[in-house]
C-alpha cells in the first residue's frame, strides 16, 4: 500500500504550488475567516492531514486526477453490509464438480471465495465480469468495493484525458492503461475546459455544453457515464476538494464571469 | 530458536481426527482465535479445533512457528541476530515454498486461516489464488477457477465489448 501511496504523490509533485497559487486568486484579497478556513481546509485535504482520504488534483487543461480506487473512502459506509442477495446466497460447500457455477471458487464457500477475490486488482475486474455471470453480478454489485474498504486494499490510479482524446485510466503498480468508454457529452464539452474530481468511487469532470456548464460523472463500479445533477450555482474555475464521498467545490465563477463567495457540498 | 527455555507454556491443539499438537503458546497465539480463547482462560486443556484436520493444522502450525519469531513476543532473540530485512525476505522465500500446494490443500488452509484469524496465511493463501486471474486469457482464468462460462455468445460479444478498455 505504501508504494502505491509514494507512487500517486509523485504524480502530484506538479500540482500543488499551481493549485495553492489558485486558491490564492480565487480568495484574493478577501480577509473573510471562511475563506481562511476553506482555504486551510483545502491545502490540509492536499497534503493528506486528513487520514482515508482520496487524492485527486485537477490541472485545467491536463485533467490529471490521480484517484484512489475509493478503498479507503467511505469509512462511514464501512460496514459489509448484507446485501445484494444473489451474490450472498449461494455457497461452495463441498462442490468440487468442475464447471461449476454455483459457486464463485468451487470448493471454496462463497463468503471466503468473495474474501479471497477481494485481493484481486481493479484492473482485472473486466476479466472477472466477462467470466461468468455470477462474477459479472459479483463485479457490478460494489460488494468488492465495500471488502477492499474493510480490508484497506488500496490501490491509486490515475485518470486523465488530453484535450478531446477520451478518458484514460492508468494503473501503476501493473503499468497498464485503460481506456474509459466515451462520454456521451456533445462536441462543446469535449473541447472546452474542464476541471475534475475524485470523489468516492466516483470521478466528476466539469466544463460546458452548448446549453451551459455541466457535469458528467463516471462510476468506476458501473463504468458507466452519466450527467450529475448540477450545482445550486453552476460555476467554473474552482477550488475543489473532496473528503470520502463528499465533494467539495468553492469559489469559482458563474456563467456571466461573477465571482463567487460560496462552498457547496455533495454526496455521492 | 535456540533459545527456547524450557519453562515455556505449552498449549495442546487437537484435530477432530484425534491427533494432538503440542505448540508454544505463543505460536498458537498467531492465532487470534486461539489467542482470545488463551486470554479469556478458555484453553486449560487440549482446545479442539474444528473442521480442520491434522494434515492441514499441522500445515497451519508449521506457518506459524515460522512466522512466530517477526511477529510474537518471543522473538527477540531471532531478529538480534538477523536484519529485519533479511529475516523478512527469508520468510518471503519460505512463504512461496510454502504455499507450493494443491488447489484443495490451498482452500482448506483459506478456511483453516479464516476460522483461526491467522491474517498473515489468509492474505498469502488469498494472494495466491487471484494471482492466478492476473495476465492470463479468459478461458485459462475459467480453467483456474473451475467456473464455466454461461454467456450465450451475443451476451459475451456485448460483455468482452463493454469491457474491451481493458485488454488494449
Amino acid at each position: 500500500m505504501e508504494d502505491l501511496q509514494d507512487c500517486n504523490s509523485k504524480s502530484l509533485v506538479a500540482v500543488p504550488g499551481s493549485l495553492v497559487l489558485h486558491l490564492f486568486r480565487l480568495l484574493g484579497q478577501q480577509d473573510n475567516s471562511w475563506q481562511k478556513y476553506a482555504l486551510a481546509y483545502f491545502l490540509l485535504v492536499r497534503n493528506e492531514y486528513f487520514p482515508r482520504e482520496p487524492r485527486k488534483s485537477s490541472a485545467v487543461n491536463g485533467q490529471l486526477v490521480p484517484c484512489c480506487d475509493s478503498s479507503d473512502l467511505g469509512s462511514n459506509e464501512l460496514e459489509v453490509e448484507k446485501q445484494n442477495a444473489v451474490v450472498k446466497s449461494q455457497s461452495g460447500g463441498d462442490s468440487s464438480s468442475n464447471g461449476s457455477n454455483d459457486c464463485f471458487l468451487p470448493g471454496l464457500h462463497d463468503d471466503l471465495a468473495q474474501d479471497c477475490l477481494a485481493w484481486t486488482s481493479r484492473s482485472d475486474y473486466p476479466s472477472l465480469s466477462c467470466l461468468n455471470k455470477k462474477f459479472n453480478t459479483l463485479v457490478n454489485g460494489g460488494y468488492l468495493y465495500k471488502l477492499r474498504r474493510k480490508y484497506g486494499i488500496v490501490e491509486h490510479w490515475v485518470y486523465l484525458a488530453c484535450s478531446a482524446m477520451p478518458w484514460e485510466a492508468f494503473d501503476p503498480s501493473r503499468n497498464r492503461w485503460m481506456r474509459l468508454p466515451r462520454m456521451p457529452c456533445d462536441d462543446c464539452f469535449s473541447c472546452a475546459d474542464k476541471e475534475s474530481l475524485a470523489v468516492g468511487t466516483q470521478l466528476l469532470v466539469f466544463g460546458r455544453e452548448y446549453t451551459g456548464l455541466a457535469i458528467w460523472m463516471y462510476n468506476l463500479l458501473t463504468r458507466h457515464w452519466s450527467r450529475c445533477t448540477p450545482m445550486n450555482l453552476p460555476r467554473c474555475l474552482f477550488a475543489s476538494g473532496s473528503s470520502g464521498e463528499i465533494a467539495i467545490v468553492a469559489g469559482g465563477c458563474d456563467r456571466d464571469g461573477q465571482v463567487l463567495r460560496s462552498v457547496e457540498l455533495g454526496i455521492l | 530458536m535456540a533459545t527456547r527455555e524450557a519453562g515455556k507454556k505449552m498449549i495442546m491443539l487437537k484435530s477432530p481426527d484425534g491427533m494432538e499438537f503440542e505448540v508454544e503458546e505463543a505460536v498458537a497465539m498467531e492465532s487470534q482465535t486461539i489467542r482470545k480463547m488463551i486470554e479469556d482462560d478458555c484453553a486449560d486443556t487440549a482446545i479442539l479445533i474444528p473442521n480442520i484436520n491434522s494434515k492441514i493444522l499441522s500445515r497451519v502450525i508449521e506457518y506459524c512457528n515460522k512466522h512466530v519469531p517477526t511477529t510474537g513476543a518471543t522473538g527477540a532473540a531471532a531478529s538480534d541476530t538477523v536484519a529485519p530485512a533479511a529475516l523478512a525476505e527469508d520468510l518471503k522465500i519460505w512463504d512461496a515454498e510454502f504455499i507450493k500446494v494443491n488447489r484443495a490443500t490451498r482452500f482448506n488452509l483459506i478456511q483453516a486461516a479464516s476460522y483461526l484469524n491467522i491474517k498473515g496465511l489468509l492474505d498469502l493463501t488469498s494472494q495466491t489464488t487471484i494471482d492466478t486471474i492476473s495476465d492470463n486469457s479468459l478461458e485459462e482464468i475459467r480453467s483456474f477457477l473451475s467456473t464455466k462460462n454461461d454467456y450465450l455468445p451475443e451476451e459475451e460479444q456485448t460483455i468482452r465489448r463493454e469491457n474491451q478498455w481493458a485488454f488494449q
